[in-house]
């Protein structure tokens, strides 16, 4: 599968590393290092409300509240965290392509990406689509399972990211 | 004893020499930290953006406090443990660096802001717990609190590209 997607993969790095936006990004020392505080602020918000998000569901805070008011407090984070990561991410991108594209850090965080949101986005739709749950109601086996996954896929998102930085393809 | 003879020792203890000299113990380390650090960050948000009145309204502040702040003291035991053992190390180095010296003045001054805000103006809190808006001097304590842990995170972003361990 990696071979297939090379060719295409280096093709694209090479151009974006020529684009002005990398130029840029490359000639100010202080650019890169800033918009990666911005996407760890960023992470922070969302795995954060991820956590709350699950120890809501696990029943370790707000029981006396029908669930749906946990994910209405948490989802908000998750809803604008997530643009603001892919955005300074992005950013990341276009500054280094090639620490990224290429990388295998780099390429299995976004599969990991890609299943933690679908995850968590659709047992928060569900869990918003049955507000007559009940405070304190027992939470279905299935839903905290899910809930944990998610976590776990969320965690594991964050270390694949910092792991990019120590797999770059030299 | 002064304080780079202590270093120096830190420096040659084993687990220093371990951390130092294996290819993964450092970004194993680094990444337990870094996943702390944004479980602070993000949970201590949670509570000033409540503070501020733009988020989780519908929740006293005081029960919202007890939801998160277990969570945000657990994550900061793990990222004060997981920073001590990269402090370790490279201590001597880690001390010289500014941004590092930077980034424990700024902790230092956001367990101030927090510690005030709950001995002057957490004083009255049964008065506006569930209200808003919040009072002035929580919504000052509240930015504070989030400009200094940004500036938290700033700073150990540019320790990694000055130490040039792993960036």
């Amino acid at each position: 599968m990696q071979g297939l997607f090379d060719r295409p993969l280096a093709a694209l790095s090479a151009w974006l590393a020529d684009t002005a936006l990398s130029h840029l990004l490359q000639a100010v020392d202080w650019l890169v290092p800033a918009i990666q505080t911005l996407h760890i602020l960023a992470v922070a918000l969302v795995i954060s409300s991820v956590l709350l998000l699950s120890l809501g569901v696990f029943g370790l805070h707000g029981r006396e509240q029908p669930l749906s008011r946990t994910v209405a407090r948490f989802s908000p984070g998750i809803r604008w965290g997530l643009p603001a990561l892919l955005v300074s991410g992005a950013l990341m991108i276009a500054a280094e392509p090639d620490r990224a594209l290429p990388n295998p850090a780099f390429q299995i965080k976004m599969a990991l990406l890609l299943l933690a949101t679908g995850l968590t986005w659709s047992y928060a739709r569900d869990l918003r689509r049955a507000p007559a749950t009940a405070p304190g109601a027992p939470r279905s086996l299935a839903l905290r399972a899910a809930a944990a996954v998610a976590l776990g896929l969320w965690t594991a998102v964050l270390i694949a990211g910092r792991w990019i930085a120590y797999t770059l393809s030299r | 004893m002064t304080i780079h003879t202590l270093l120096e020792a830190l420096y040659a203890t084993e687990l220093a020499v371990q951390i130092r000299e294996s290819e993964f113990a450092f970004p194993c380390i680094e990444s337990v930290h870094v996943l702390a650090i944004a479980v602070v960050v993000g949970s201590v948000a949670v509570v000033d953006l409540r503070l501020l009145g733009w988020a989780s309204r519908d929740r006293p502040v005081s029960r919202l406090s007890a939801d998160v702040l277990p969570v945000t003291w657990t994550a900061f035991g793990v990222a004060a443990l997981s920073g001590f053992l990269l402090f370790a190390s490279n201590a001597p180095k880690y001390l010289e660096n500014p941004y590092f010296r930077g980034k424990l003045v700024l902790l230092g001054l956001a367990g101030l802001n927090m510690l005030v805000f709950h001995l002057l103006v957490g004083r009255d809190r049964a008065a506006w717990d569930a209200g808003r808006p919040t009072p002035r001097a929580a919504r000052f304590a509240a930015t504070l609190s989030l400009v200094l842990w940004t500036l938290v995170v700033a700073c150990g972003r540019w320790i990694g590209f000055t130490m040039l361990a792993g960036y």
